[in-house]
């Protein structure tokens, strides 16, 4: 069997077809299996709990995942899963849900996944030294057309190492959005310099998305109750799936125009909704929130001063600085 | 003075022939409390607008005419500096509410008039308590259900502390008792500020009591202009225009013997002037004398076909529904209220299949609810969604009430036939070729309905089905549902706060509160219970409140209709 896979043209034909298309096809699969539809919406959604995290300025957290961005891309190899371990550390303290981790780890592990595949496959350059990449698998000439020779190991060491700086910038964005209130981001953003209609917008946005959710599962629901068949089939009911396919296509038309007509409806009202509620009418707006700084922030800042101190020294020092 | 002067106010809408408002004078004084009334499409909502300074600012169309505040005109005003006067509290709460949390959004207002924060704080706390919702001044908006929604909507605005204040339908969502506390708090407003409120509203009954004047509207132009008590003289024009009258005023005109003088406007008013009287003798009289009767069978005759069976549901903390035993049997016309969050909504969808209880299990005419399989349950229930705009998804009236057909493959002649019958029905003729979004809102309800019924369904979830409608609308809808039950044997369960619906068409009221079922029985006996509906947030209809008070607690049941409350009294009044 095994000479049969590795040695004979079908079988080298068959892993290969197998590590192009298994991947790609498996990633969406395991995104909707592992969160779903109710995962997404909760995702992007403040989880409300009394923890250290959660009591943090706004401001830091919003400053963390730009500065951990800037940081992952300055910083080389070497010291990209160091940061991302480092962003970890609050995960670790605000202990989230068994539901969330289940999801944040799909959310942050497909990406990843997804791009030390796609390199290893397409990111097929040579080493120093050497003509030819080194395959760890070699595709037979069946699959030329798919334009790569393998899966290279230089590939999926540099995906890997473009995965790292994604779950960086994933896992510090993804605590902000869990551990703050939008409208402590919106705060957070203006106290920054963002203008007001900028933060009316942001504010708009981010309520846009469940709602537009919310209006989905209702017209869905909506459209069963009338008659229409969403009823997805057993994995193994094979046969059913392309009737299945076809009537989720069918229904895309149907579910965005009432979709869009209805938001686009939604917004004409709550422009007027802000005009009547005198956004706008002054020069200098107040703010409710104001944030006591805590001892906790304290030490969050000192933290991440000494993380960025550092990061300025290694890469000042050469140590630490990509190879451009 | 920060009067509204409207003079010779003329609107219509673009690629509209017809003017919607058409040559209106009106002079609204400061401080007073005035309702507009009217049927769907007669122009209330636009007039709002146009007091709010909306348009011509915001809204485009052919304008001709002005409206002052003070001195100035409105069109002449820039928008902001309209805003900072006169505020407004839109339709639907859905569409009016900015931020993702209740805080936030109660204090957007303030916080964009730059006021000090210690005063945008008192005011958010005090505008929440105005509509008691200030337990959820830390929850996220899309955690609230429609009523809380519409809730916070009003105190967003209340936190303004405008001089005017526009509401065009905003207890539409409320249950009763929240209704009645959102007027209470407009009154003291209006009272202890001088704020002036303009209310455009459906519920008569509810309202009258506390407006100075009244506005009844006809096609764009104002028919009736005066105080409450005089603006029912002419009862004719009002029934005409599908707006009833108040059962009190009703009670009033059918008893002038007893009521000389100025017309009683509440249940609290007629109640004053019949204690005491020989009216009040006979009711009281009837009362005890079948007090101890025994009365009809509670559990209608009939197969079950909806059945909770200890049934929870709960989404992580928050309990929704706790313990819940409940049978519906065929033909009945049920009615589940209770408070806004009270659960009603989750219980009905659980009977759809919507999602499954933590607890218990709900069975569909002797079957488990397949949950997800909504296809399936849709041969049997139909569901009438509250947002009734999420439901309408083709471009013309004629494709929405032949989706449902179309898609279980049923023949072209049934479908020529349901849909010549459905749109006689749904007084819809005239837009068989419409876009559903160009209809009124009123009318979007009604083809939503229409569209269920095309698949003749045998039991009907109806969530809120007379909501936005005005009364003519709503009392025909009720009355063509009622014979369709009775002619197809139909079964309904109805998720209300229009009490005199249930009084009228229910064969049961259920009355949840926080999660849990506290009164099952027929209407008129869970009305005798006033005191105890209190508790639960539910006001009886006026006849079944007043005959209620008038028994002193004696009644097991209370009359539903102002005819039977008649039948009541000595022989020369029924006479009458």
């Amino acid at each position: 069997m095994l000479h049969f896979l590795t040695q004979t043209l079908l079988g080298q034909s068959l892993i290969g077809y197998l590590l192009l298309f298994v991947v790609p096809l498996l990633l969406p699969v395991l995104f909707v299996k592992l969160v779903g539809f109710k995962g997404l919406r909760n995702l992007f959604s403040y989880e409300p709990k009394q923890t250290l995290i959660h009591r943090l300025d706004p401001r830091l957290k919003v400053a963390f995942p730009v500065i951990m961005g800037v940081m992952s891309v300055m910083l080389n190899w070497n010291y990209v899963y160091l940061l991302f371990a480092f962003t970890l550390i609050p995960w670790i303290i605000l202990r989230p849900s068994s539901g969330r981790v289940r999801v944040l780890l799909t959310m942050v592990g497909v990406p990843a996944v997804g791009v030390v595949w796609s390199q290893g496959m397409f990111h097929t350059i040579s080493t120093p030294g050497t003509i030819t990449p080194h395959l760890l698998f070699a595709f037979p000439w069946t699959l030329n057309w798919l334009g790569t020779p393998g899966l290279s190991s230089s590939g999926m060491i540099y995906g890997a190492e473009q995965a790292g700086r994604t779950l960086i910038a994933t896992s510090s964005s993804l605590l902000l959005i869990l551990t703050t209130k939008p409208s402590d981001i919106i705060w957070a953003c203006t106290k920054f310099g963002l203008p007001a209609p900028a933060g009316f917008a942001l504010s708009v946005a981010l309520r846009f998305l469940p709602q537009l959710l919310e209006r989905l599962t209702v017209l869905m629901k909506a459209m069963e109750v009338r008659g229409y068949n969403f009823r997805r089939p057993c994995w193994w009911q094979v046969y059913l799936w392309p009737d299945y396919l076809r009537r989720v296509c069918v229904s895309i038309p149907t579910v965005t125009v009432p979709l869009l007509i209805g938001s686009l409806r939604g917004t004409g009202v709550m422009a007027m909704v802000a005009d009547a509620r005198a956004f706008g009418s002054s020069r200098k707006r107040t703010m409710l929130r104001e944030h006591q700084a805590t001892l906790a922030d304290r030490l969050a800042l000192g933290t991440l001063i000494v993380v960025v101190l550092s990061g300025i020294v290694l890469i000042g020092a050469h140590v630490g600085n990509r190879q451009v | 003075m920060s009067d509204l002067h409207v003079e010779k106010l003329t609107f219509a809408y673009p690629n509209s022939a017809q003017p919607v408002l058409n040559s209106i004078d009106l002079n609204i004084r400061q401080g007073e409390f005035l309702l507009v009334a009217g049927p769907s499409g007669c122009g209330k909502s636009t007039l709002g607008l146009a007091l709010a300074g909306l348009i011509p600012a915001r809204v485009q169309g052919r304008y001709r005419g002005n409206v002052f505040f003070g001195d100035k005109a409105i069109s002449k005003m820039d928008i902001h500096e309209i805003s900072q006067h006169i505020g407004m509290v839109f339709q639907n709460p859905e569409n009016q509410l900015i931020h993702l949390d209740v805080e936030s959004e109660v204090a957007f207002g303030p916080e964009n008039l730059g006021i000090p924060r210690s005063e945008i704080q008192h005011r958010v706390h005090q505008s929440l308590h105005y509509t008691r919702m200030d337990a959820f001044l830390g929850s996220q908006i899309f955690a609230l259900s429609g009523g809380q929604k519409q809730r916070i909507a009003i105190s967003a605005s209340l936190s303004m502390l405008p001089d005017v204040l526009v509401l065009d339908e905003p207890t539409s969502d409320l249950d009763p008792l929240g209704t009645q506390e959102v007027l209470r708090v407009l009154r003291e407003l209006n009272r202890t500020r001088g704020m002036t409120i303009i209310l455009i509203e459906h519920k008569i009954d509810e309202v009258i009591p506390w407006v100075d004047r009244v506005l009844l509207m006809d096609k764009g132009q104002v028919v009736i202009d005066s105080p409450p008590r005089q603006a029912f003289q002419n009862p004719q024009l009002w029934n005409q225009l599908g707006v009833s009258v108040p059962e009190i005023v009703q009670l009033a005109v059918a008893l002038p013997d007893v009521f000389p003088g100025n017309l009683p406007l509440s249940v609290e008013e007629a109640y004053n002037t019949l204690r005491g009287t020989e009216h009040a003798q006979a009711i009281l009289t009837a009362a005890e004398s079948h007090k101890d009767a025994i009365g009809d069978s509670l559990i209608h005759p009939g197969a079950t076909v909806l059945d909770w069976q200890n049934v929870s549901l709960s989404y992580g903390d928050h309990q929704v529904l706790n313990h819940i035993n409940l049978q519906i049997n065929a033909n009945q016309w049920v009615a589940l209220a209770g408070p806004n969050g009270s659960g009603k909504t989750s219980l009905a969808a659980l009977a759809m299949g919507f999602q499954s209880p933590t607890n218990g299990a709900i069975r569909c005419f002797g079957q488990d609810v397949d949950v997800d399989d909504i296809l399936k349950q849709s041969e049997k229930i139909s569901y009438l969604f509250q947002a009734a705009d999420n439901m309408l998804f083709t471009s013309t009236v004629e494709e929405e009430l032949l989706f449902g057909l179309k898609h279980r493959g049923k023949n072209q002649q049934m479908e020529k036939n349901t849909l010549q019958q459905l749109l006689g029905l749904l007084d819809l003729g005239n837009h068989v070729r419409d876009n559903p979004f160009q209809l009124s809102h009123g009318q979007r309800k009604r083809l939503a309905i229409g569209a269920l019924l095309a698949c003749h369904p045998q039991v009907m979830i109806l969530d809120e089905p007379t909501t936005g409608q005005d009364e003519g609308h709503a009392r025909d809808f009720l009355q063509f549902l009622n014979t369709l039950r009775e002619q197809l044997k139909m079964t309904y369960l109805m998720i209300t706060h229009d009490m005199r619906a249930v009084a009228q068409y229910a064969t049961s009221l259920v009355v949840l509160q926080d999660g849990e079922v506290r009164f099952c029985d027929t209407p008129d006996r869970v009305f005798a219970n006033y005191e105890g509906l209190a508790r639960c947030e539910i006001v009886p209809p006026p006849i079944a409140h007043l005959h209620g008070r008038l028994s002193e607690g004696h009644a097991n049941r209370v009359c539903l209709t102002l005819q039977q409350f008649l039948c009541l009294f000595p022989q020369k009044e029924a006479a009458k």
